[in-house]
C-alpha cells in the first residue's frame, strides 16, 4: 500500500447528475456513499495535468464523466476515515474505515461532500 | 363530503351568518354557490402548495429521479436500483411534510433508497432516506453539531425528524 500525503487531492468521478447540485455547484453526499463492500473508489490526482485528470474519469466507465468531486486526503482522515492506496490501476485508492450503521455512513458521506470541491466539465 | 370554511384571516361570507330559515332568491343562491366554490378552491390551493416549491413540482421531480435510477448501476459505480417501494414511501413522506417546512431536493442514493435533502448553506444540511421498509435513516450537520439515527415510520412523520428540520431553519 502506497503512502498518501495529507495534502494530496483525491478525485471521485461523477457519472450521474443526481450527485451534484447545479444550483450552487456543490457535490451531494450521495457521490460519497460507499458501495456494499465499503470501499469508495477515488483517484490521487495531485501533480497531474487537468486534461489527464479528466482522461482518467472518461476511461473508467462506458460513459464519460460529468465532473468530479475533489477532496484533500487530510479532510478524509480528519473525519475518521482511512485511505487505502492500492494503485490498481495506478493512482487508484479506496476510502475505507466506514462505520457499520447506515445513518453514520450517511453522516460521513455528508461531511466529505461539505469539504469537497465540485468540478464540472 | 363536508367542507369546513374557517374564517380566520379573511371576512366570513354573509351566507355563513345568515339564518338558515331565511329564503334566498335564485340569483343569490347562484352567488352563494360561486362563493363556496371560490373559497373551497382557495383552501385546496393552499393545501397543494408547500413552502418553497409547489407539491406537483416535487412529485414530478421524484418520479423523474425514480425513473432515472430504477436500474442497477445508475451512478456508474454499481449502485442498487431504486425500488418501487422506496419511491412509494418517498411519495408518502412528501405528503406528510408539514406545509411550514421547506420542500426538499430529491436525491437517489446508491443503496437504492430515495433521499431528501434540505440544505440551508455550507455546513447546514439535513438528509433522510427511505427504502420501502418503514424506516427513515437520517443525518444532519448543524455547524459543529452533527447527528444521525433511524426511526420507524408508518402513517406519521416521526417528531424527531420535524424537530431537526425546524432546527435547520431556526
Amino acid at each position: 500500500m502506497s503512502h498518501v500525503e495529507t495534502e494530496e487531492i483525491l478525485a471521485r468521478y461523477i457519472y450521474s447528475k443526481n450527485h451534484y447540485r447545479s444550483s450552487d455547484h456543490t457535490a451531494r453526499h450521495s457521490v460519497f456513499m460507499p458501495p456494499e463492500d465499503r470501499r469508495l473508489s477515488v483517484f490521487r490526482i495531485s501533480g497531474l495535468q487537468e486534461n489527464d485528470v479528466w482522461s482518467i474519469g472518461d476511461n473508467l466507465r462506458s460513459q464519460p464523466s460529468l465532473g468530479r468531486a475533489d477532496i484533500k486526503a487530510l479532510s478524509v482522515l480528519e473525519i475518521g476515515l482511512l485511505i487505502d492506496a492500492d494503485d490498481i490501476p495506478p493512482r487508484h485508492a479506496n476510502i475505507i474505515g466506514w462505520p457499520e450503521e447506515a445513518s453514520a455512513i450517511k453522516l460521513k458521506a455528508m461531511e466529505l461532500a461539505e469539504k469537497a470541491s465540485l468540478r464540472l466539465k | 363530503m363536508s367542507v369546513a370554511v374557517q374564517c380566520i384571516g379573511f371576512d366570513c361570507p354573509n351566507f355563513l351568518t345568515r339564518p338558515s330559515s331565511e329564503g334566498v332568491d335564485q340569483g343569490s343562491s347562484k352567488r352563494i354557490v360561486e362563493r363556496i366554490i371560490e373559497e373551497v378552491n382557495k383552501l385546496r390551493g393552499s393545501e397543494s402548495m408547500t413552502f418553497g416549491r409547489p407539491l406537483d413540482e416535487i412529485l414530478t421531480s421524484l418520479l423523474e429521479i425514480y425513473r432515472e435510477c430504477s436500474h442497477a448501476g445508475w451512478d456508474g459505480y454499481g449502485a442498487s436500483a431504486v425500488t418501487e417501494d422506496a419511491y412509494e414511501e418517498a411519495r408518502k413522506i412528501i405528503n406528510l411534510l408539514p406545509s411550514s417546512i421547506k420542500m426538499p431536493e430529491i436525491v437517489a442514493e446508491p443503496t437504492g433508497e430515495m433521499g431528501f435533502e434540505w440544505r440551508r448553506g455550507k455546513g447546514q444540511v439535513f438528509v433522510l432516506s427511505v427504502g420501502g421498509k418503514h424506516r427513515i435513516t437520517y443525518a444532519g450537520i448543524f455547524g459543529d453539531n452533527k447527528i444521525h439515527g433511524s426511526e420507524y415510520f408508518e402513517e406519521t412523520l416521526p417528531m424527531v425528524i420535524i424537530q431537526h428540520l425546524r432546527r435547520l431553519y431556526s
